[in-house]
């Protein structure tokens, strides 16, 4: 009778192991379902995007995601949307030079304004911009 | 015409699914959700946990589409590392140290019910001692073993280089044999 007790080898060990990386199951229906309800509520914006923090990165590995990650994901504020319906900061800037523009010949008309105004419509007129009486008072 | 179609790239179909393509998500799901649930089922051996870890895993996938990196990743990689993540956590949180009395006793005592029952025990208490390894050498043995990857895919997944993969292997097996080995009786190995 052999009574030297069997010892537990990398055999066995690796044996244990092949057992349980033979064990495959398929995704039941179920779980494939509320994954996809997942992704609508995702698409939905019902389950927030939110920030990856500190200790998500570090877990899941900062290097795979991009270097926004870790930022908050900041909805445009409305001066943004305009600048996005417009067209962005080029198309800004030339509506703002326009409107200078056209406030300058407002104010201080060049003199071949005049002439051509009076030839487009055969004469022109001066309007005050503040009413007499107030312009008065303000003069004292 | 050209009528060939291309296989998009996972990150192609994230970058999709980010624009509001749902089904950018399913051709994901039917990518990678049936490696993700087996990879949490073989860690944890809980049908119920592996699925709650597959939905978990899948869902910050779909948080995370937005910040996706074409390029930068595989989406398999982070899958995997993801997935490995939550099943160490999980094995943590629970402390896996089930004994051989928590095993269902067979209906049938024929001898092969009780091998049945036995290997069972012994996939429990693999896991018990997996569980209390040191996440970083749980999650090596379980890409290299349960999952067969090679050292150098562990190590990209893992983020560390091939010699610091060997050695997490090396020392995660040491530390099962010696759980495993204090328990051998009442494992049965002494009867084999």
């Amino acid at each position: 009778m052999n009574d030297t007790p069997k010892v537990f080898t990398e055999n066995d060990l690796d044996q244990l192991l092949n057992r349980v990386a033979a064990q495959d199951l398929a995704v039941p229906d179920a779980l494939f379902d509320k994954i996809m309800l997942d992704a609508d509520q995702v698409l939905r914006g019902q389950l927030v995007v939110r920030p990856a923090d500190e200790e998500t990165r570090a877990q899941y590995g900062a290097a795979m995601l991009s270097p926004a990650a870790g930022t908050k994901i900041r909805k445009r504020d409305i001066f943004g949307q305009f600048l996005d319906l417009i067209g962005g900061w080029p198309a800004f800037s030339g509506l703002s030079m326009a409107a200078a523009t056209g406030l300058w010949i407002g104010v201080a008309p060049p003199e071949m304004l005049d002439s051509l105004a009076a030839g487009l419509w055969g004469s022109t007129i001066e309007m005050p911009v503040l009413g007499s009486d107030l312009y008065q008072d303000l003069e004292g | 015409m050209n009528s060939q179609t291309r296989i998009l790239s996972d990150g192609e179909l994230l970058t999709l699914f980010a624009g509001g393509d749902r089904s950018a998500a399913m051709t994901l799901m039917n990518r990678h959700g049936s490696r993700v649930f087996n990879q949490a089922f073989r860690m944890l051996g809980d049908k119920a946990e592996a699925e709650d870890v597959t939905q978990e895993a899948m869902l910050r996938l779909w948080k995370i589409a937005p910040q996706w990196e074409e390029g930068a990743a595989q989406v398999s990689t982070w899958l995997y590392r993801v997935t490995a993540n939550l099943c160490t956590d999980r094995l943590r949180k629970s402390g896996r140290g089930v004994g051989m009395d928590e095993i269902d006793e067979p209906a049938d005592p024929a001898p092969s019910a009780v091998q049945n029952m036995q290997q069972g025990a012994r996939e429990v208490a693999l896991r018990a001692a997996l569980a209390d390894l040191p996440d970083r050498q749980a999650q090596a043995i379980a890409l290299r073993h349960f999952e067969g990857l090679a050292n150098p895919t562990i190590a990209q997944i893992m983020q560390v280089n091939l010699r610091g993969v060997e050695s997490l292997i090396a020392r995660g097996k040491r530390g099962l044999i010696a759980a495993l080995s204090a328990r051998k009786e009442e494992l049965g190995f002494d009867d084999e």
